[in-house]
């Protein structure tokens, strides 16, 4: 067994995973994982497409057992998912409702609702249904839900990827400083190794299926989201491409 | 010259649907929605109106065919009687009873079935046999079991859609995508909120079509039913006019029926339109 940051593992994470592994059939997707997350940290995962980063989350958030070893939370989490998981016959209001629902006073679940709508930009489409929505806006939407739901842990799998180059930009500060109002521990899956490099305390890069834990980065401790052209980031990036096994031949 | 045809304009559905492909790409001269409005009445009257004409030359034999001028005064005459709206409100008294019944049985059923590998293991088979069983088969045990009236007309209705709607209903709510389980997982949704929040919600667009097959279903068996194990209803009135050689009121009564078939279909259609449904009917419009 191989536990990598110890240190985080004995300091009380709000997640970590030991020893897994997870096949499906006779394919083997997940190998042996071992690591940990801490309280408010932004993890971000990269790794070839199709290499179980999504079976990566599933098995965080319980949707699924490991066929071996240990996944440890310490409170709920909620998923931002990849696919859209929006109930199309909510609108968008009674989708952010859905994390509210506990709040016994009418009055003080409409004023959190049209607060979490604030914070991601979308008060104006509270009576919109989903299928009226552009793909960002569906996206914004599940992460006011999300934030909505109180849990320690957000896991968001891919949540930009439909976004087009200006809007992710855009979409980085947004997240920056809605998680500066609403600190929240985020594991952020990603293909954009540029994304993981401006947003993340930590970066797990992952192998080819199945998916073993490659590199373990941190891009920098200064202010997020960091700047582009930065060389906390260009650096970054190419350590990630390099393990990703893309050759930077400039 | 290169000439450039607008195609964005005239999309009679609106901007969020895609029109329907036109090879053409000509706009047309009349509204569909107009078209679709008028185009029926003039084909019907065209079709009266040759009927006739086919009497009046003695192409269609007077002994066999009833002319439409002789249809009209039997419907006057049917009318004076007060029979045919007595026979309507039978028959559709009937058809709501059941209908209603399959309905409070088959939907629960249906989840049952479509929630539970287990349920299903042990019930899909003999459901299926039953659905597979002309209702007609049920007429015997019917007459035996009910008698004459308005029970062996429901029973009959009730074996013909029930097992329909339940296997429908079992297998949309099999097809519900997990990621809304997983949703109804993770912000703690109870038994209960995950019935009336995610499953049912997640069929309804596909109930409603299912409701309308049943519908129809039901409606056919009705008049079946009430030719053999009926005292009133449209379809004791057919086989009445069968009886008395009455063609004309066979072609009231079968007006009667195909015009209020096609009225339960559209009162259910209409359903289809409530915005919570929406989602279940929009084509992908990435
Ligand atoms: N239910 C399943 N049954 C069989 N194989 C599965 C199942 N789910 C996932 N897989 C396989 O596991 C592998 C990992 O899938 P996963 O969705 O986790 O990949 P991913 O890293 O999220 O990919 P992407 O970047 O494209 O989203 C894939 O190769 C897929 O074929
Ligand atoms: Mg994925």
């Amino acid at each position: 067994m191989t536990v990598s940051n110890t240190a985080e593992f004995l300091a009380d994470p709000v997640l970590s995973l030991l020893d897994v592994c997870q096949s499906y059939g006779s394919t083997k997707v997940i190998e042996n994982l071992t690591f940990s997350i801490r309280k408010h940290e932004f993890l971000a995962i990269v790794g070839p497409s199709g290499c179980g980063k999504s079976t990566l989350l599933r098995l965080m958030a319980g949707h699924e057992l490991p066929l071996s070893g240990r996944v440890y939370r310490t409170g709920k989490v909620l998923t931002i998912t990849q696919h859209g998981g929006l109930l199309p016959w909510l609108t968008a209001g009674e989708n952010v409702e859905l994390a509210l629902r506990k709040i016994p006073s009418r009055r003080e679940r409409d004023a959190a609702k049209a607060q979490m709508l604030e914070l991601v930009g979308m008060a104006g489409s509270a009576n919109t249904y989903p299928h009226e929505l552009s793909g960002g806006m569906r996206q914004r939407i599940e992460l006011a839900r999300a934030l909505a739901g109180s849990s320690e842990v957000l896991l968001m799998d891919e949540p930009f990827s439909a976004l087009d180059y200006l809007t992710r930009l855009q979409m980085r500060n947004e997240l920056v400083r809605i998680l500066s109002e609403q600190p929240r521990t985020i594991v952020f899956v990603t293909h954009d190794v540029e994304e993981a490099a401006q947003l993340a305390d930590r970066v797990i890069v992952l192998s080819a299926r199945p998916a073993t834990l490659k590199l373990e980065l941190i891009p920098g401790d200064d202010v997020r989201p960091r700047p582009l052209t930065g060389e906390n980031v260009t650096g970054s990036v190419k350590k990630l491409l390099r393990a990703l096994g893309m050759e930077d031949r400039s | 010259m290169v000439v450039m045809k607008q195609i964005d304009a005239g999309n009679p559905l609106g901007g969020n649907r895609p029109a329907a492909y036109r090879a053409g790409g000509s706009s047309p001269i009349i509204p569909l929605r107009i078209w679709s409005l008028v185009a029926p009445p003039i084909l019907t009257l065209l079709f009266v109106a040759l009927w006739q004409v086919l009497f009046n030359t003695n192409v269609l034999s007077h002994t066999m065919f009833p002319s439409p001028l002789q249809v009209v005064h039997g419907f006057k005459q049917e009318l004076a009687t007060h029979r045919l709206p007595e026979d309507i409100v039978a028959s559709l008294w009937r058809v709501a009873v059941g209908f209603a019944l399959s309905i409070v049985l088959g939907l629960p059923a249906g989840i049952a079935l479509g929630s539970s590998a287990y349920v299903r293991g042990a019930f899909l088979p003999g459901f299926n046999f039953l659905r597979n069983l002309s209702p007609l088969a049920w007429i015997g045990f019917a007459i035996v079991w009910f008698g004459v009236g308005d029970a062996p007309a429901i029973f009959l209705i009730f074996m013909s859609i029930f097992f329909p709607i339940a296997l429908s209903v079992s297998a949309d709510v099999a097809a519900i995508p997990v990621v809304y389980q997983r949703v109804a997982d993770e912000y703690g949704l109870s038994k209960f909120e995950r019935l009336y929040k995610v499953t049912l919600p997640a069929i309804m667009p596909r109930f409603v079509t299912t409701l309308r097959v049943a519908m129809g279903v039901a409606w056919l068996v009705v008049v079946a039913a009430e030719m053999v194990a009926g005292h009133n209803g449209l379809g004791f009135a057919i086989y009445d006019d069968r009886n008395a050689l009455r063609q004309d009121l066979l072609v009231v009564h079968m007006i009667v029926i195909g015009v209020i078939g096609v009225l339960l279909d559209r009162y259910l259609a209409s359903f289809a339109k409530n915005p919570t449904l929406q989602w279940g009917f929009q084509r992908q419009n990435l």
